[in-house]
């Protein structure tokens, strides 16, 4: 299969993708956008006609951006997902309506985002039990997926969705918080710097107490019932050692669970790529290194967005362009002016990276309390959703002598099912160091390889490569 | 039906799709999961000992629980799909 050359290749249509292909497409450099989705935005910024978010204007400003670019300087591929990346860099495609495609490029941005993160519970895998963003992202769409919720999990984002259900004409029978209050409070240096984003989140607190819902902090999503559906959610208070308190429980009626428990980077590509990574829970766990100029540690890959350190939209946007510039003048095409940007750019980068701190920090538990928590779990608790592997396979694989997430990987097939453990890894990796007393990450990410993404098999071997 | 359509500036044309058989009329722009969950239609496929009914969860392409059968395909995520006018989408949850 023949390659095709691009100078500058970028994957991700999310905020930091398009920021990163208006700067390089105004400087009549030529690029490539590739995402997985039919439209750009990246979950948290597409459907912007349906946003409630303080950033829109920006985001609507760099949506004109690309309008208004030369078609020559600019390819954009939707609907059409990274599957590997080797030396040079060279990517494989796969685009949705079938076969391959072979990309050259001499700089690639690696701008993938982030998921959101799950921790397991009994009756997590009903139907109806579906993630936050997913709640936010029907919304945007103008469709309320049902009247009565129940949002749980951890973090300040659970009060965003509530309040977004509430504004669209949903009940939120109750918002159920892991994190503790204290905890949620943004530090008063966050105030001057943030001062936008924390009002925004001001008046969503005020929004969803006036609708009369219940917000509860330190409190567990226990259990979700229902017979092949979700009927109702268990919710239990929580003492600060990580133990619910019996006698606090409380069932209450809903037809979705809204569940999440903060949010991970998508950093298989980089991976995949050999971009040296590093752990730091607070900005999301996994994450890949980069300079102040956000080239990674691999020639010719940068990395921007929430790759870098799960810190919002606003971020992103601003990595995207910094990435962007940063390319400019490598290349020798960027003036005076642009270097000042870059130099701000790189200081206001600074304190979203302390905004992503705050944001992440709630959802991050200490170590005696997980433990705690995980081994009140359930042993015929799913924790591999594809290949169906229980806690009690990974109790029984760890008492038998195997203890890390790789070998327990290997002797149970948790997390190699069909989403390759995008969901489950790090369920894993937290569930190994709770029961075994290690730190989160004092276990490296397990490998990744391609296809990142499951395509058939007969493209891989077939007569179309 | 469980969810409802709410006022959105945004909505594209109305599309006549089948969801397992029914005929069903979406909106251009809209993904298959949005439709789905607006015809209260969750339980998307079934796994596991028992082979109880599962659901989406992730919305944004990871976890792949929101496949489904589109126009006689198998295994197209959901939420990665938009709606087409004259599409079928078969659920495997029912």
């Amino acid at each position: 299969m023949a390659a095709e050359r691009f100078e500058i290749a970028i994957a991700g249509g999310g905020p930091a993708g398009i920021a990163c292909a208006a700067v390089l497409a105004q400087a009549g450099v030529p690029g490539l956008l590739i995402d997985e989705h039919p439209r750009l935005g990246g979950p948290g910024l597409r459907d912007a006609a349906g946003a409630f978010s303080p950033f829109a204007p920006a985001w609507a400003r760099t949506v004109r951006a690309i309008r208004s670019l030369k078609k020559e300087a600019l390819t954009v591929l939707p609907r059409t997902g990274l599957i590997g990346i080797e030396p040079g860099p060279r990517l494989l495609l796969a685009p949705e309506e079938g076969g391959l495609r072979e990309i050259a490029c001499r700089r690639l941005v690696i701008a993938t985002g982030a998921r959101e993160r799950f921790l397991p519970f009994p009756g997590w895998t009903l139907p109806g039990v579906i993630a936050t963003g997913a709640v936010q992202m029907l919304l945007k769409q103008g469709i309320l997926p049902a009247a009565d919720f129940v949002v749980g999990g951890a973090g300040p984002f659970l009060l965003a969705v509530a309040a977004d259900i509430v504004r669209r004409g949903g009940r939120v029978r109750a918002l159920a918080n892991e994190s503790r209050l204290a905890d949620l409070l943004p530090p008063p240096g966050l105030l001057a710097g943030q001062g936008v984003k924390i009002l925004d989140g001001l008046l969503r607190t005020l929004r969803v107490l006036v609708s009369g819902t219940r917000i509860a902090h330190g409190t567990r999503l226990l259990e979700a019932r229902g017979a092949g559906r979700l009927q109702a959610v268990v919710t239990a208070r929580v003492d600060k050692s990580g133990r619910h308190l019996p006698g606090t429980e409380r069932v209450v009626p809903a037809a979705l669970l809204a569940m999440g428990f903060g949010f991970t980077a998508n950093i298989e590509p980089a991976q995949l790529a050999g971009c040296p990574l590093f752990f730091e829970d607070t900005l999301g766990g996994w994450l890949v290194q980069t300079d102040e100029s956000l080239r990674t540690g691999v020639e010719g890959i940068y990395a921007a967005g929430e790759v870098t350190g799960v810190g919002g939209a606003e971020k992103s946007l601003l990595e995207g362009r910094l990435a962007g510039l940063a390319i400019l003048e490598e290349m020798g095409r960027l003036d005076a002016a642009g270097r000042g940007e870059i130099t701000r750019l790189q200081r206001k980068r600074k304190a979203l990276l302390s905004f992503g701190r705050w944001f992440n920090r709630p959802s991050r538990f200490a170590a005696a309390c997980r433990t705690n928590w995980f081994a009140s779990l359930p042993d015929e608790l799913t924790i591999c959703r594809c290949e169906e592997v229980r806690l009690r396979d990974i109790r029984r694989t760890l008492a038998a002598g195997c203890r890390t997430p790789a070998g327990i990987k290997k002797a149970t097939r948790c997390g190699m099912g069909v989403c390759q453990g995008n969901t489950c890894k790090g369920i894993l990796q937290e569930v190994v160091a709770a029961l075994t007393g290690g730190p989160p990450g004092g276990f490296p990410p397990p490998s990744v390889r391609a296809p990142l993404r499951p395509v058939d098999l007969g493209l891989l071997g077939g007569d179309t490569v | 039906m469980s969810g409802r359509r709410l006022p959105y500036p945004a909505r594209g044309a109305p599309v006549a799709i089948r969801l397992n058989g029914r005929p069903v009329t979406a909106f251009a722009g809209e993904t298959v999961f949005a439709v789905l969950c607006h015809e209260g239609v969750f339980a998307l496929r079934r796994g596991g000992p028992g082979r109880p009914p599962r659901g989406a969860l992730c919305g944004m392409g990871v976890c792949q629980e929101c496949r489904v059968t589109i126009d006689g395909t198998p295994d197209r995520r959901a939420c990665m799909t938009l709606v087409a006018e004259g599409m079928e989408i078969e659920t495997d949850g029912r």
